[in-house]
């Protein structure tokens, strides 16, 4: 089964998700990280244990959260060795073309402005699981 | 209106992906059957020159296999460029070759389908594929210097 990695300070933000991705049935398991550190510490640790352990498909990661924020994450994964290829979703409250702008300079893969809906939410949780988990194509890594 | 560039010189593919827009009528799609003419039209020449005529795309789907230059080769160019490379490249590889995607990846691709199977199957991701770049995905901001206030800076 797929893994995600979600990277996300905010607690209420973080049980919408997780709601709306178990609504969906969402067909993989996701690990959380509450800031960019933590989610930078489980990466090494997964390359320092290859091949028994794999990356996730893909990283889900807000931008605003201390120690190291979400860009900080998106520079430090696209440059180590093993996780460049690593696809990175940016999933944030800002909609400031700056910051979009900033995510596509530094990689990203994808970049959504958090839905503030039910409705928005759940359509988010439904694309995620749609393309993400079932469709796309991700790298291999090792 | 959506601008959509398709860079594939494959009819059949060509036609999945023309009948999953479809159901995104605010779409308009430009077909390129090849490199050369997709990187004229990138770069902004010849006929591509009036931009207001030729928006630049906020989606490029790309055949990575095609060839002369390569599909892999106007990767590396797009996202070689400042303001361009911010553009979402999806790339799309039929037939599937996990060594051609990872490679892919290595020059920065957004995303990658490939066929393997069914051509349902493969309708199914185009779909899947476009409601997430065209309704759930913020497009990126193709100008030097963005206005707006970066939420960092707070």
């Amino acid at each position: 089964m797929k893994r995600i990695l979600l990277v996300e300070d905010l607690e209420d933000d973080y049980l919408l998700l997780a709601r709306a991705f178990s609504r969906v049935k969402l067909g993989a398991e996701f690990v959380r990280a509450t800031d960019g550190l933590e989610a930078k510490s489980i990466l090494s640790g997964i390359v320092a244990d290859r091949p028994n352990k794999r990356p996730p498909a893909f990283v889900l990661t807000d931008i605003k959260m201390p120690n190291m924020n979400g860009f900080e994450l998106l520079a430090w994964i696209r440059s180590q060795e093993y996780l460049s290829r690593l696809p990175v979703i940016v999933l944030s409250s800002s909609s400031s073309e700056v910051d979009i702008a900033q995510a596509y300079d530094l990689g990203a893969n994808g970049y959504v402005v958090k839905p503030s809906s039910p409705q928005g939410i759940e359509a988010f949780a439904r694309s995620i699981e749609q393309f993400w988990v079932m469709h796309n194509t991700g790298p291999t890594f090792w | 209106m959506k601008n959509v560039l398709l860079i594939e010189d494959d009819n059949m593919e060509g036609l999945v992906i023309r009948q999953a827009l479809e159901a995104f009528p605010d779409v308009k799609l430009q077909i390129l059957a090849s490199s050369a003419e997709a990187l004229a039209c990138l770069k902004g020449e010849g006929p591509w020159a009036d931009r207001e005529k030729h928006p630049l795309p906020i989606l490029i789907l790309l055949d990575l296999q095609l060839g002369n230059p390569t599909g892999l080769e106007v990767l590396r160019w797009l996202k070689a460029q400042e303001i361009i490379r911010r553009i979402p490249v999806i790339g799309v590889c039929t037939p599937f070759s996990q060594e051609m995607i990872n490679r892919a990846y290595d020059l920065h691709i957004n995303c990658a389908v490939a066929r393997r199977v069914q051509a349902a199957d493969f309708a199914s991701s185009v779909h899947a594929l476009l409601n997430f770049w065209l309704n759930i995905n913020k497009p990126p901001v193709l100008m030097r210097e963005p206005t707006g206030v970066s939420i960092i800076d707070l």
